[in-house]
């Protein structure tokens, strides 16, 4: 039997091998190496997707625009069938004040591992995040919520996030979406939709933490890509990480961030901030404008 | 007109889900599997995620059939020949030794028999009266079975530590079956000393671990880590379990194939099913071709696997 899951190299990182084969080392051999994970990458796809049939519901899924989503238990229901490796989890407690009063949020973030890929993954859950802390119509102040489920929905969400980075469960073309389902029998319109940027929560600054959310996520998810953003102009680009590069993976996603957010001010060049929390506003709004267009380049798979 | 009481029995169940401090190593969870799970039942006892309705609503069933199950056990005892009954139910332990380890818990009652000759009632041990699925009662017959299930392993220790703090050598679980109170049977087994003494030096090991602030390593196991209510706490650095392979063998998609095509009575079949079975290996979930392989392993360490055609 030959077991490819063990190959030594990262199969998302053909750029970079294709640098070394011009380098150094033997080209074809690099090249035919280089095929036959191409091959082998269609074969692990298919068996994703087979676990994907079994494992998960439409009701785990929402479709968001284009893009359907997998839930973080229907991740988790995926991920047990792998040797999913947890390591240097780390956690802290971040309380804010809002237009509705105060709140927190547990942020939770570390590193995960399958096979010989390892990636930084990022997860957290407030008090302002409708399925925990909005009932009867309002939003329910810190002493109505049990602070344990908060913490035990913003683990479970990293866990969902590393899954769904290691197996490129993450958002989904829901073309995609709907023939993997449909495969099964299973009626792919039960799935949830949720309209972007309807205003599921009230006030600006619950607005600005799922934008901020999404763009630390966007960054990290190019990072894991072994990519990194240039700017150009008013262009920004997808450009794979030199070899050189031996920065974590968060440091690159900081300077993603940093990279996206800075901009041409009528007094020169305001350079971006590293951190999307430090982002509010329409200053957010455009970086993260921004980084959708590169993640949907990415999931195309450009550059 | 339809009526929907998943509010009202959210709101009944609520005031169940409700945590305590706690400042003792208990005796009902000290063998459980995770050193790490009994420190931070001390130290961080209100960061347990709270139990869903699921769970706290067998808890509460167990709380509400306790008084119907113990006038059941004394009707019985009392018609047995020779008779028998529980008495002194709760009593906490209060044992010098225990009390040096921080171990503390109370006891459903000591079980004891009316010996036939001095007409007087005999202690013959502890007992703690359990309650057990339809499913997983008749599967608990011996000492030997209280390892099958990874709730009741924990009996064993608590049972010996009871018996330990009142000077008692025999242990006594009655175990009821839910679906029928009637139905009850007697697990005895003895105290072991080399266990309590593990036991009592687990409790050390949390203790000193307390006053140094230093959580004990954990088991970091995916088959105990998910359930614990820690889990999110403790965010322990743990492989999530699955062993699943894609694996590239045209061989055995062939016979996997094979099997598809012909009809189950067939002599080539079972030829092609022995092939097959010595192609697999037992717990080794693999992704081949069109198929998909798992297996699971029962409460008897059997392997039972599942092949799934998924195109």
């Amino acid at each position: 039997m030959n077991e490819f899951d063990h190959e030594p190299e990262r199969i998302e990182s053909e750029e970079t091998a294709l640098a070394q084969v011009v380098a150094s080392g033997d080209p074809e051999m690099m090249l035919a190496h280089m095929e036959k994970k191409a091959a082998l990458a269609d074969r692990m796809r298919k068996a994703t997707e087979h676990i994907l049939m079994i494992n998960t519901y439409p009701a785990d899924w929402t479709v968001q625009g284009d893009k359907a989503c997998l839930s973080s238990a229907g991740a988790e229901r995926v991920g047990r069938q792998f040797p999913i490796r947890y390591d240097d989890v780390q956690s802290e407690k971040e309380t804010f004040t809002d237009a509705h009063g105060e709140g927190y949020r547990f942020n939770y973030w570390g590193y995960a591992e399958l096979y010989d890929r390892r990636v930084y993954v990022h997860g957290s859950y407030s008090t302002r995040d409708k399925f925990l802390g909005f009932a009867g119509g309002e939003w329910r102040t810190i002493e109505e919520i049990n602070e344990g489920h908060i913490r035990n929905a913003a683990y479970h969400v990293f866990c969902g996030n590393a899954i769904k980075e290691l197996l490129g469960l993450r958002g989904m073309p829901v073309a995609e979406y709907q023939r993997i389902m449909g495969a099964t029998g299973r009626d792919a319109a039960k799935s949830g939709t949720v309209s972007r940027g309807s205003g599921t929560r009230g006030g600006s600054s619950g607005d600005d933490h799922l934008h901020q959310k999404e763009l630390g996520e966007i960054c990290v998810e190019i990072a894991n890509a072994a990519k990194t953003v240039e700017r150009d102009g008013d262009d920004y680009t997808l450009v794979p990480l030199s070899d050189a590069d031996d920065r974590e993976a968060l440091e690159i996603a900081s300077s993603i961030c940093e990279t996206l957010s800075g901009f041409d001010g009528k007094d020169g060049y305001v350079k971006g901030k590293a951190s999307a929390k430090a982002l509010k506003g329409k200053w957010l709004n455009a970086t993260l404008g921004k980084a959708r267009k590169l993640r949907d380049e990415l999931a195309k798979g450009g550059v | 007109m339809a009526v929907d009481f998943s509010d009202g029995l959210a709101a009944v169940l609520e005031p169940r889900k409700r945590a305590f401090p706690c400042h003792v190593n208990r005796i009902s969870s000290i063998d459980g599997p995770c050193e790490r799970k009994l420190y931070y039942q001390r130290v961080a006892w209100d960061k347990a995620t709270p139990i869903d309705d699921g769970l706290a609503g067998v808890f509460q069933t167990g709380n509400v059939l306790e008084p119907v199950i113990e006038r059941i056990v004394s009707e019985v005892g009392a018609a047995s020949d020779p008779p028998w009954r529980v008495v002194g139910a709760q009593t906490p332990t209060n044992d010098k030794l225990l009390k040096k380890y921080q171990i503390a818990g109370s006891i459903d009652g000591f079980l004891q028999v009316r010996e036939e000759a001095t007409d007087r009632w005999v202690t013959a041990g502890v007992v703690d009266i359990k309650t057990s699925s339809q499913n997983v009662y008749p599967q608990i017959n011996s000492y030997a079975d209280l390892g099958k299930f990874r709730w009741t392993r924990g009996y064993r220790g608590q049972l010996m530590l009871y018996a330990f703090a009142h000077d008692l050598e025999r242990c006594y679980i009655l175990f009821v079956n839910k679906g029928n109170l009637y139905d009850l049977k007697m697990i005895e087994f003895g105290v072991d000393l080399a266990y309590v003494e593990r036991l009592l030096q687990r409790a050390e090991r949390v203790n000193d671990a307390i006053k140094a602030e230093d959580p004990p390593e954990g088991v970091n196991d995916p088959d105990v880590c998910p359930d614990c209510p820690w889990l999110a706490h403790c965010a322990p650095s743990y492989e999530t379990g699955g062993n699943l392979r894609v694996i590239d063998d045209v061989e055995l998609e062939g016979v996997l194939d094979g099997l598809d095509a012909l009809s189950s009575g067939m002599k080539a079949y079972k030829d092609l099913e022995k092939q097959r079975d010595l192609m697999l290996t037992k717990g080794r979930d693999v992704a081949v071709g069109r198929w998909l392989i798992t297996w699971k392993q029962t409460a008897n360490k059997a392997w039972r696997k599942t092949i799934r055609r998924v195109t």
